[in-house]
């Protein structure tokens, strides 16, 4: 399935105060987009809004109505199989086929746990199953918040492969990352967002020092 | 296991258990005159029917509240169902007079299931999250002062507080047919309205943003989830008292067999507890000659050991 653009259009968003305000962006598919910032600033809740998991308090947000999600959280209590959590999608987004479920099982390493309960694996592994979810469901965008953790090294490479392919058959993906050198090589766009408020930086640029001031 | 074969092989076990247990018990029907011979599997029939419905309302229940609430070890009546059935059953027996309680003790108790379902989900509602903790967590604070008022009702019914008592622990024995068949309707219906619910409740256990990333509005689901969960608890406790561990162990059991995905796991749970009961009532009532056992007594001691079985097998789970 193919993405629709995310178009954002003075969009406000608070809890109980303020988390972003006047948010404008345009996101097109076959980018790979990164979201940046300190600890706190609203990455997540600007995740949540782009999948429809939050509405924006005022603005106009027009995004895809199904997306791909993978948080930051583990679920509370989750009896199902590696096998049937890699199966579950929306009603709406068709799972792919059995060949491709079998090569994402080979490329994520789960064939040894394919029949385990997911309350079982290590919280590593937990993440692994939930990544590999995305990636057996025709899901036109994928977003992810933190996508590298918990990750081993040959892991965090394989997801990038895999999301980077993903991007070149016509999908979207937006993640929130802090891992600058990772966005500096994987990504197409960046964003920060600071304050509340935010803005596009040229990719290249999230390396140098000056950037590092955002997390101050 | 093939779910087809399995729910096939459950029906047919409760009928076949349902039919054995009219035709075991304390008196044997053979030698009796023929009024007398209707009159007791008449009896006996209605019983295992109302243990039938009882075991329905409980593992459907608690299959369901489990996914709802994200927490294996949910069970019906940790949402203060029972100490508000408690509370009624008491009440009646302390303030109504004798010819009443047969109608009175089931009304008040299904009143008090209700009220106290009532004061949880408004209670949330007034906290303002509808997360699993936060029922489990004003299900716990309606509990402590629902039981608090149950024990000064006990106190005030004096010498008949062993009516309360003996009702507390299970019994289908009072059971009348409009009772039962009322309760059937009940449990039909929401039985039927859990298994609605199966596939969010599938999505859900992959937590609430990924299902609300499936197009599932969590918090309406998870309310609808406990109250139709818990209006069949209640319903169950009207016609049978509190009985223990069924409603927390049987979904396990189940999905032991391979059965996860809710809306299959509600159903078998409840014809797996259906046929638990019956079971437990037919040796209620047989295992020592003219005593019957609490039948509340029977799932419990049956339950912790099974209860402790899970637990072990859960000693990897982070």
């Amino acid at each position: 399935m193919l993405p629709k653009p995310i178009i954002c259009k003075s969009v406000d968003f608070g809890y109980t105060h303020s988390v972003l305000h006047d948010v404008e962006f345009i996101l097109q598919p076959r980018e790979f987009i990164a979201i940046l910032g300190k600890n706190g600033c609203g990455k997540t809740t600007l995740l949540r809004l782009i999948s429809g998991i939050l509405r924006p308090t005022s603005g106009t947000l027009s995004t895809n109505p199904i997306v791909g999600w993978k948080g930051c959280d583990l679920p509370g209590y989750c009896p199902f199989s590696v096998d049937e959590i890699l199966r579950l999608h929306p009603a709406h987004i068709r799972p792919s086929s059995s060949s491709d479920i079998e090569r994402v099982i080979l490329r994520f390493k789960l064939a040894p746990l394919i029949s385990r309960a997911l309350e079982t694996l290590s919280s590593g592994e937990q993440h692994r199953v939930l990544l590999a979810r995305l990636f057996c469901g025709t899901y036109p965008a994928i977003v992810i918040d933190e996508p590298l953790t918990a990750l081993d090294p040959r892991q965090q490479e394989i997801l990038s492969e895999e999301l980077t392919t993903f991007t070149n058959t016509g999908g979207m993906v937006i993640v929130a990352s802090h891992d600058v050198h990772w966005v500096a090589s994987t990504c197409d766009r960046a964003f920060t967002v600071t304050n509340g408020a935010v803005a596009e930086i040229p990719v290249a640029d999230v390396i140098t020092p000056e950037f590092q001031h955002i997390y101050d | 296991m093939n779910k087809p074969f399995l729910t096939v092989a459950l029906i047919g076990a409760l009928a076949l258990t349902i039919l054995m247990g009219i035709a075991i018990g304390p008196v044997s029907i053979r030698h009796l005159p023929t009024e007398s011979a209707h009159l007791i599997i008449s009896l006996r029939f209605a019983r295992l029917c109302a243990a039938a419905v009882v075991g329905i309302c409980l593992g459907a229940a608690g299959a369901a509240l489990q996914g709802a609430l994200a927490n294996p070890l949910a069970d019906p009546y940790i949402l203060g169902v029972s100490s508000g059935a408690g509370l009624g059953a008491a009440s009646a027996v302390a303030l109504c007079p004798v010819p009443f309680l047969p109608i009175a003790l089931p009304g008040l108790a299904i009143t008090g299931s209700l009220l106290t379902m009532g004061l949880v989900v408004g209670g949330v509602r007034l906290v303002g999250r509808h997360s699993p903790s936060h029922f489990l967590l004003v299900g716990i604070a309606v509990n402590a002062s629902f039981s608090a008022l149950t024990l000064l009702m006990l106190v005030a019914a004096g010498p008949r507080m062993n009516w309360v008592i003996l009702w507390l622990m299970g019994d289908f024995s009072q059971a009348s047919w409009p009772q039962i068949i009322l309760s059937a309707v009940v449990c039909v219906v929401g039985l039927g309205g859990l298994m609605s619910m199966g596939r969010a409740l599938d999505a859900m256990s992959l937590g609430d943003e990924t299902a609300t990333s499936f197009g599932f509005n969590v918090s309406r689901y998870r309310f609808w989830n406990v109250i139709v969960a818990s209006i069949l608890t209640a319903t169950a406790v009207s016609m049978g008292g509190i009985i223990g561990f069924v409603a927390l162990v049987v979904p396990h059991i189940v999905r032991l067999l391979g059965v996860r995905q809710y809306r299959s796991l509600v159903f078998l749970s409840g014809i797996w507890a259906a046929l638990t009961l019956v079971v437990c009532d037919i040796v209620a009532r047989s295992i020592v000659p003219s005593v019957e056992l609490p039948i509340g007594v029977i799932t419990a001691l049956l339950g912790t050991p099974f209860f402790f079985f899970l637990l072990w097998r859960r000693r990897h789970v982070a």
